[in-house]
């Protein structure tokens, strides 16, 4: 028989509410980007509309996690779990609120003359949608595997947004006319590889609510382009490891 | 460094085949806390470090339990010397009905005070109050009683009759001590005083404690044993079984969900 099916019930709601938080953290940048890419200003209040919502359920959801930490006692899977809710809903929240932030410099992009589309940022949002999407797909299906694969593709994500950095720089030294919507299209493709970065987060407390590893900063980041302007903390040695090794680490 | 190797033990009281090839070694100075639903054993396998068992009609133990060397089940061995070198705490606080200074006096009196050398010889009686105080300061109980030593022990509340109990098992300096459930006739308070003195008493001893309390066991030792119809399912670290149990068996007791 089922025992501490209270407990149970509770778990399912938070998974439901995650996953809500989440979808609508993946609709926020999928409208987003339409709003830039297509010019389609209307979407601008939907996205205000949905970064407010998932900041009521970050609140909800951060209250439902104590909640059940603090009267079940979880161990294990679950306390992985709940663990992994309590990260997660600080990047969906992030996620929301960059959207939020990519279509307020709609407006300072209307004299682009079309450099949104000449910078290859639709690209860019493309694959960062993607990004998301899938983060909030190994959430809901539990797979490690697909989490993992995001971090590859967080690199293309950061080549990406040295090309168009350098592309941007280099129309706005042609053209100085162009050089307020070129900083507001840095910013754009900034918030952009930002949004890639908390997939890859959401994707790493994946792996550990599944697996209980935790992921080495070696395969969190094989190749970034800060590399070569600051100094790379060192890394540890080896694989992934478990919490109780931590310390040792 | 293990202190304690268990090879292939089996138990049977009667037709009951209570414990099933329990194979595992048990460190020194560490805690070692044994879980499971009730009727797996736990009581069992604990009760066989010190030759408890032996009192029980129908008790039918093999294998080796070998502590610092020597199979406690050998037929040359006296089952009161490996008591004397393995104490034991039980669930219920048991003093005897007689002084709080007697209570932890007792043993020494009849066994004589454990010298340097191992060997035992008759204490003075200087020599014995300055046990009964030692004693009593590592259970954590001096305080309380040390101006009361001449009043019944039944005086005392449950807690600090529990720790009377830890140092009435002190008083004859034993290396292994064994908590059979020690906390659960407790309030909260009492028990976390029990788990801050086992965590004390690490330094000096080792603990092997049974428990029912699963946050209790993930509080205070650093290897836990899941025990399941009589057979040991999974032993390791303490933090390992609590984050990422290997044994599904284990995952749905430590979360509630069997047992």
């Amino acid at each position: 028989m089922t025992s501490r099916i209270i407990f149970q019930n509770e778990l399912e709601t938070l998974n439901q509410d995650v996953s809500t938080m989440a979808t609508l953290a993946r609709e926020s940048v999928g409208k987003a980007v339409q709003c830039i890419v297509n010019h389609e200003p209307e979407l601008r209040e939907e996205v205000e509309r949905l970064d407010k919502e998932i900041y009521r359920l970050e609140q909800l959801i951060e209250k439902r996690c104590l909640d059940i930490i603090g009267l079940q006692t979880p161990v294990a899977g679950d306390l992985r779990t709940i663990s992994t809710c309590l990260k997660i809903i600080t990047d969906l929240d992030r996620i929301g609120r960059y959207a939020s932030d990519i279509v307020e410099v709609y407006d300072c992009l209307a004299s682009s003359n079309g450099l949104v589309r000449q910078v290859n940022i639709p690209n860019m949002a493309e694959l960062v949608t993607s990004m998301v999407e899938d983060a909030v797909k190994a959430f809901i299906e539990r797979d490690p595997e697909a989490a993992r694969e995001l971090f590859e593709r967080d690199d293309e994500i950061d080549r990406l947004y040295d090309t168009n950095f350098r592309a941007v720089l280099t129309y706005m030294m042609e053209n100085p006319h162009l050089i307020s919507s070129g900083i507001h299209l840095i910013l754009i493709a900034r918030y952009l590889e930002r949004i890639a970065d908390h997939s890859c987060n959401i994707g790493e407390r994946v792996v550990y609510m599944v697996t209980a590893e935790r992921m080495n900063p070696k395969e969190r980041k094989k190749d970034h382009k800060l590399n070569t302007m600051c100094e790379v903390p060192k890394e540890p040695d080896g694989d992934s490891y478990s919490a109780h090794e931590l310390e040792e680490k | 460094m293990p202190i304690i190797e268990i090879k292939d033990l089996n138990v049977h009281f009667g037709e009951n085949h209570a414990l099933k090839n329990v194979t595992m070694s048990l460190d020194k100075n560490q805690i070692t806390a044994i879980i499971g639903p009730s009727g797996c054993g736990k009581s069992t396998y604990i009760r066989c470090i010190n030759r408890m068992n032996d009192l029980i009609p129908g008790c039918k133990v093999e294998g080796e339990i070998v502590v610092d060397g020597s199979n406690i089940y050998a037929k040359d061995v006296d089952p009161v010397d490996i008591r004397k070198k393995i104490g034991m705490v039980f669930q219920k606080p048991n003093p005897f009905p007689k002084s709080i200074f007697e209570n932890v006096a007792y043993a020494p009196k009849i066994h004589g005070l454990v010298q340097k050398d191992g060997k035992s010889k008759k204490a003075t009686k200087n020599e014995l109050e300055e046990t009964v105080e030692w004693s009593l300061r590592r259970a954590a109980l001096w305080e309380e009683v040390k101006d009361r030593l001449g009043k019944s022990a039944y005086t005392l509340s449950g807690g600090q009759q529990q720790r009377l109990c830890i140092a009435r098992a002190l008083a004859i300096k034993p290396e292994i001590i064994l908590f059979d459930e020690p906390c659960s006739a407790l309030d909260p308070i009492a028990t976390a005083k029990i788990e801050d003195l086992l965590i004390d008493l690490k330094k000096d001893y080792t603990v092997v404690i049974v428990t029912h309390n699963m946050q209790q066991a993930a509080r205070v030792s650093d290897k836990t044993a899941y025990f399941y119809i009589g057979e040991l399912i999974e032993y390791g670290i303490t933090e390992q079984i609590f984050e990422k149990p290997t044994k599904e068996l284990t995952e749905k007791y430590i979360t509630g969900r069997m047992g």
